[in-house]
């Protein structure tokens, strides 16, 4: 019996890789902008930002990536950290080149909730991906009436800041209140110098009315969230982007579990209220 | 569903009969779970060639009627499929194995030291999702069937059904296993199992002697993640899926090194608290069917209904 | 032979006594199961010793949890093949001999899942401890035969495709749980390499093909290692028979190098040592 694709979570879409850049200065992120090669796959995918994909390269494997396009785009992008033996991979494909993707999968950052609100975006490294598809994303939809946007981003270096060019657009925003800082000062930089945490904890952002979505690796996130719950946020105020090891990225093979919450089906965002009383396997 | 009385010798022919449309298939095998016919334990998702992105899958279509499973073992079918079948994304490939698939249990006449069937609330004269169920009477069966093609195929056979409301069976306590024993506090660790999750001295306890290997969940009836892994040969190649265990290191540990269930102790927090709290948290089904595999064949002899025990008592 | 009960409690006595006069945080041992039968345990008083037994379904190799426990000063009982394991571990600079207290005693074999005195005990030539702080005095198991050197020697005389239909029948039981590396006191890599999957040395697909890989690689780990507790057989839950690919590879050590594998402490690793005479007919002809 044949099965037929549409109902196969397991089979890839087909994918042309069309343009592809160095991210970082280390080369060790790239970013790739994909098209989906056949047009019901086109007319299928939608997504919102939040969501991920899993980029397949038969031979290889698999590996979740979260969208870092906004929806309106007429590419799926995504940034890739070379670390693992997929990665390696995805590293050495070239424009023209075919691969495969499975998804969208996951939840989405809260958008109804974000509604009247005032943003706050806080993010370190090369965790920005899907929060620059957020930002893009609600900049476009002006039905969300966001009041206001604050952007916290840090990088090690100014040559690890995830697009830089969007960051100078979003800085010429008046509703964009932005901080990008580096951890130590460096020739060349003019800009904030100091780990994300402290700059949150300096900064004027304030709970009112707001929603703060913080990504980034499991330590800055750990030291943040003090910062934030001092600043009098509440638990259902902070959201998170998690990270796991994912196969499936369905909900079925397992392994992507908070208590009984899947990172990959009931996830990738949960609010701080979510995961409070579970196992910290993050 | 509906009861039939039938001889020992009418099974046989009967058997004979229906394998005409569907292939039968006697299971005498209680070490291994049934879990493996209905998800094997390695099983192709895809085949591809390197050069196209094009790709084809195919399922087997064969129905399949097996017969002689223990009614803990047939309870497999209904844990798996909360899992495999749950939304947004079913899976194909079990949800085609399941279709193809007519299971028919027997009562259970006997406990071995390990068995916990009736101490987790079922029984083992239970129907737990099978098919159909044999009895065991003196001049042959009683066999209550809940399936529409099943009970008219006996019925063609010649044989006259009773109705029956459900599957409370007058034979709970006749030619089954039967015993008067306390049952296990799985309530508690449903309702409260969260709050083990910091007591380290709990799990430092469970795991003193626990070696990390992969039986308990492998043997586990109810036990379903499983690897994704592509296999090449030249230009063309699989993409296949295996179980795979939370026992092991590799299960979580990502690219970067990082490893949220850095040490066995998380791991069997995890394996537990998924059976008996998340599970029900879910589903409202805990993720066990009492047949005992893990403890019985635990190389450090780990019983877990000692675990359950301990783990309930230190719950808040 | 000692009878059970009384060398249970002789050796609740000497692990009382590792308690109170050696320092020891904890005793590793046996004692009962709901099912009735002994299974591994960590004491951690002598108060708590009082639950320790020794029977013949004491299968698991203690040796196993002292590395695991290597940064704690512990007791734990020994017959010969622990024992051994211990020798081999320190041998290989994984245990501290301060960190033991080693209460030996003789052994009287164990049973295996077939209800059997196992094959690596019927096989056994050292029963009796080669290191220890404590004894219990007697006699153990004594083998006048090696019949698991029968059986190679039997497998060895038959031809290829008997042998191979032989091997590919066995590992094709295997279901790569591991049981058989978690259980083995030799097998302490930090990372076993099927456990890597960049690059991906073996497909986790429990076939044949895969899983002699999988068995050949890690018996191959063992070479001049083994003692033969037969630990790891008796950990399958498939009934892989690992004992005959054990004695086969114990026999081509001993046979080669003169070695037997945890028999002295100090001892070098049969293939950690080079001596000018060792054999070298496998390195091919020259020329060729």
């Amino acid at each position: 019996m044949p099965l037929n694709p549409v109902n196969n979570p397991y089979l890839t879409m087909p994918v042309r890789i069309v343009k592809v850049s160095f991210e970082s200065e280390d080369r060790s992120l790239k970013t790739l902008e994909l098209q989906l090669i056949n047009e019901q796959d086109r007319s299928q995918f939608h997504y919102l930002p939040g969501q991920f994909i899993e980029f397949s390269i038969p031979g290889k494997g698999e590996s979740p990536f979260g969208i870092a396009s906004s929806p309106s785009e007429d590419v799926i992008r995504v940034t890739v950290n070379r670390t693992g033996y997929v990665t390696e991979s995805i590293h050495q494909l070239e424009e023209g080149d075919f691969a495969g993707i499975r998804g969208p999968f996951g939840n989405t950052y809260p958008l109804d909730l974000m509604k009247q609100k005032r943003v706050i975006i806080i993010s370190g490294g090369f965790a920005f991906t899907t929060l620059s598809s957020l930002l893009d994303y609600l900049l476009e939809h002006e039905e969300y009436n966001i009041t206001g946007y604050d952007l916290i981003y840090g990088a090690r270096n100014p040559g690890m800041l995830l697009y830089k060019d969007k960051i100078e657009c979003w800085k010429q925003q008046s509703k964009i209140k932005s901080i990008i800082t580096i951890d130590r000062e460096t020739p060349g930089w003019t800009g904030t110098t100091g780990f994300v945490p402290t700059i949150v904890e300096q900064s004027d952002i304030r709970p009112d009315q707001a929603i703060a979505v913080i990504c980034g690796p499991p330590i800055m996130i750990k030291l943040t969230l003090p910062k934030l719950l001092d600043k009098g946020f509440q638990k259902d105020q902070i959201f998170t982007s998690l990270e796991r090891r994912m196969k499936c990225g369905i909900g079925k093979c397992g392994r992507c579990n908070i208590g009984p919450n899947y990172v990959c089906k009931d996830g990738p965002v949960f609010s701080l209220q979510q995961l409070e009383g579970l196992p910290a396997e993050y | 569903m509906k009861l039939f009385t039938i001889t020992q010798q009418d099974w046989n022919r009967f058997l004979q009969t229906i394998s005409e449309f569907v292939s039968v298939v006697a299971v005498e095998d209680h070490a291994h779970p049934f879990k493996e016919k209905l998800y094997p334990p390695h099983d192709t998702l895809f085949f591809y060639r390197k050069d196209t992105p094009k790709e084809k899958a195919s399922i087997q279509e064969k129905k399949t009627l097996y017969y002689g499973i223990k009614p803990c073992d047939a309870k497999t079918g209904k844990l798996l499929a909360l899992n495999f079948l749950s939304d947004p994304h079913p899976d194909p490939y079990f949800k085609a194995m399941t279709e193809n698939t007519i299971v028919i249990s027997t009562a259970c006449d006997h406990f071995d030291p390990y068995c916990f069937c009736d101490q987790i609330g079922d029984s083992p004269s239970a129907l737990n999702g099978a098919d159909g169920i044999l009895y065991t009477i003196t001049s042959g069966y009683h066999l209550l069937v809940n399936h529409t093609w099943l009970s008219q195929q006996l019925q063609q056979f010649g044989l006259t059904p009773t109705e029956v409301e459900n599957e409370k069976s007058p034979f709970d306590k006749g030619n089954v296993a039967y015993r008067e024993i306390e049952p296990l506090p799985i309530q508690v660790l449903r309702e409260k199992g969260l709050s083990t999750i910091l007591n380290t001295a709990l799990w430092e306890k469970v795991t003193a002697t626990c070696l990390a290997c992969g039986v308990c969940t492998f043997l586990c009836p109810a036990c379903y993640c499983f690897d994704i892994q592509d296999l090449s040969y030249g230009r063309v190649g699989k993409r296949e899926r295996t179980y795979d265990s939370c026992m092991f290191t590799l299960y979580t540990s990502e690219a970067s090194g990082h490893n949220p269930r850095p040490s066995i102790k998380e791991r069997w927090r995890q394996r537990l608290l998924h059976k008996f709290t998340y599970y029900p948290m879910q589903y409202n089904e805990i993720g066990c069917t009492g047949c005992g595999r893990c403890s019985r064949e635990c190389p450090s002899k780990i019983d877990i209904r000692e675990v359950i025990r301990d783990a309930a008592q230190s719950c808040e | 032979m000692i009878p059970i009960d009384t060398l249970t409690e002789q050796l609740k006595e000497l692990a009382k006594k590792a308690f109170s006069a050696d320092g020891i945080e904890l005793l590793i041992g046996y004692q009962k199961g709901e099912d009735g039968k002994s299974k591994p345990a960590v004491f951690r008083s002598s108060e708590e010793v009082e639950k320790l037994v020794w029977d013949n379904q004491s299968g698991f190799n203690l040796a196993n949890l002292a590395h695991r426990f290597r940064d704690k000063k512990v007791g734990i009982l020994a017959q010969g093949c622990i024992s051994r394991s211990l020798v081999v571990l320190l041998n290989e600079g994984q245990l501290n001999r301060n960190q033991l207290v080693i209460i030996g005693f003789p052994c009287q074999g164990v049973l295996g899942r077939d209800g059997q005195l196992h094959s690596a005990c019927t096989s056994c030539q050292y029963p009796d401890p080669i290191v220890k702080d404590y004894q219990v005095e007697g006699t153990g198991i004594s083998n006048q035969k090696d019949p698991l050197l029968e059986l190679v020697n039997n497998i060895e005389s038959q031809s290829m495709e008997e042998k191979y239909a032989f091997f590919a029948k066995e590992m094709s039981k295997c279901i790569r749980c591991y049981a058989c590396r978690q259980s083995c006191p030799m097998c302490y890599c930090d990372v076993c390499f099927v456990d890597i999957n960049k690059p991906l040395w073996l497909a986790r697909t429990p076939d044949q093909q895969n899983n002699s890989v999988w068995n050949l690689t890690r018996i191959n780990h063992l070479t001049g290692r083994c003692v033969a507790c037969g630990a790891c057989d008796r950990a399958c839950p498939e009934n892989v028979n690992l004992m005959y690919l054990i004695a086969k590879m114990n026999k081509e050590v001993k046979e080669l190098f003169g070695y037997s594998a945890g028999l002295h402490l100090g001892d070098k690793p049969a293939l950690n040592t080079f001596q000018p005479n060792d054999p070298d007919f496998f390195w091919g002809k020259e020329g060729a």
